[in-house]
């Protein structure tokens, strides 16, 4: 049932049981920097010493070199990462929307900043003119989508769907975003466009 | 979870008017709103061995011409007449149909069944009509009025009265789990559980003996499935509990645990 998202959860386990978390911190702290790090911004804006985090805005992802780019304040600096590198709140590094906040747990290899996890901070906040009630939904499908000028879509694997959905829904799984909205998206980009999954269970 | 995700790919893509029903489906059955089912589904159902009840609302003549296998047809009294065939378990699975999946007349029967409790209800998209079109098997004559329905445990599943057996009296090669948040344990847990969010969990597999069985629970079961999913790919011995753990507000320490 929960197939595809099943290969999400069982990569976030590979990586855990590949890093052997949980991390000891404390003795990576104590590690003197390389005197190239120095001069890296890292120095003046370590987040919390103890702790080894650095938060900032996400810029970029190349995954040809693994490395992140993050803004913290004026500065940017690059960050290794790998496929134990732990994301939380995002599906994927290219999912991070730029200039979105995040807080990377880092270690260091080699005199390199390696990212052991990084958290999305306001991975899933909505903002509050984007939320619909089921009241809201309720009016618009009982008019149905041509008269009630939406577009309403399931996010959940389509095992889900199939077995029970709201009326007037059509099956856009989320892992199948890319493949399906040419095909399911309106030409119109002002028809509303209502997407609902499993709420916050 | 994932709607939000969904919401932001189409506004990079330049859409302007995205909304999200951030409750989702939990939120519209609460509401008592009418859930579509498909064939396909219903063909899933049949495929994986699921158990179902499958109700024909249709009268009785057009029952006779034809009608889904393994339906039951709706009593003269209606759905209500029913009721005290339906299952105990409140997570079975029912499926109605009429002639054409017309959802204004299966609403009156959707909503008695929704309103007893049963969280699976739904109404056959395209009716008796898309089943027959989708080039399946009819069966003719007169449909059972019986409803038989076996609960069937899921892989994984424990069963609810063990579960309730180990929360009061521990054994020494299980371990129970609640992977509910640090913040709702702290208002009220279950006896002899233990505490790991789910979020935490992959992360602290080490936390768990390997010689031992694990069974894990939520609020719900939703959590508790994931929880198992993520458990049994790291090649732990592990089962869940597919049931509500409610906690009384009044007093301190009571629960009960229900399908």
């Amino acid at each position: 049932m929960f197939r595809r998202v099943l290969t999400f959860v069982i990569t976030v386990t590979a990586v855990a049981i590949a890093t052997g978390l949980p991390l000891v911190v404390s003795a990576v702290a104590e590690e003197k920097l390389p005197s190239k790090s120095d001069q890296s911004c890292l120095k003046c804006h370590e987040y919390d010493k103890g702790a080894n985090i650095l938060a900032g805005k996400f810029v970029d992802v190349s995954s040809k070199a693994n490395t992140i780019q993050l803004q913290i304040d004026k500065d940017m600096e690059v960050i290794f990462f790998d496929d134990t590198t732990l994301l939380k709140n995002a599906l994927s590094f290219k999912e991070i929307p730029k200039q979105e906040s995040v807080r990377i747990t880092y270690n260091k290899k080699n005199g390199k900043i390696f990212a052991e996890q990084v958290e999305v901070k306001k991975g899933l906040e909505i903002p509050k003119d984007q939320l619909i009630s089921a009241e809201q939904v309720a009016e618009l499908v009982a008019k149905g989508p041509e008269k009630g000028k939406y577009v309403l879509l399931d996010s959940r694997p389509e095992d889900m769907y199939n077995q029970g959905h709201i009326p007037t829904a059509l099956p856009m799984p989320f892992f199948a975003f890319d493949k399906l909205q040419e095909k399911l998206l309106p030409k119109d980009k002002d028809i509303m466009q209502i997407y609902y999954c499993s709420g916050f269970s | 979870m994932l709607s939000p995700l969904a919401a932001r790919k189409a506004e990079k893509l330049g859409y302007k008017n995205v909304k999200v029903f951030h409750a989702g489906l939990p939120a519209w059955k609460k509401a008592g709103q009418i859930v579509v089912s498909n064939v396909v589904g219903l063909e899933n159902f049949n495929k994986n061995e699921i158990p179902y009840i499958l109700i024909d609302l249709r009268p009785s003549k057009e029952i006779e011409q034809g009608h889904i296998p393994n339906a039951v047809a709706a009593l003269a009294g209606g759905i209500e007449a029913m009721e005290t065939q339906f299952p105990k378990y409140k997570g079975a699975a029912i499926i109605l149909y009429n002639k054409d999946g017309n959802i204004t007349s299966a609403d009156e029967a959707f909503k008695k069944i929704s309103g007893w409790g049963y969280k699976q209800a739904s109404v056959l998209s395209g009716g008796f009509q898309a089943w027959e079109k989708s080039g399946q098997r009819v069966s003719k004559g007169a449909a059972s009025s019986a409803i038989t329905y076996v609960r069937k445990l899921m892989p994984g599943e424990v069963d609810i009265e063990v579960f309730k057996a180990l929360v009061e009296k521990p054994s020494q090669d299980t371990i129970l789990i609640d992977v509910r948040m640090a913040s709702e344990v702290a208002a009220n847990a279950l006896p002899n559980t233990k505490n790991i969010p789910l979020d935490e969990l992959a992360q602290r597999l080490s936390d768990l003996p390997n010689d031992k069985n694990i069974i894990v629970n939520c609020a719900t079961g939703a959590r508790a499935e994931m929880a198992y999913n993520i458990l049994k790919n790291a090649g732990v011995k592990v089962g869940y509990v597919n049931a509500n753990v409610d906690f009384d507000e009044e007093k301190k320490g009571a629960y009960t645990i229900s399908d």
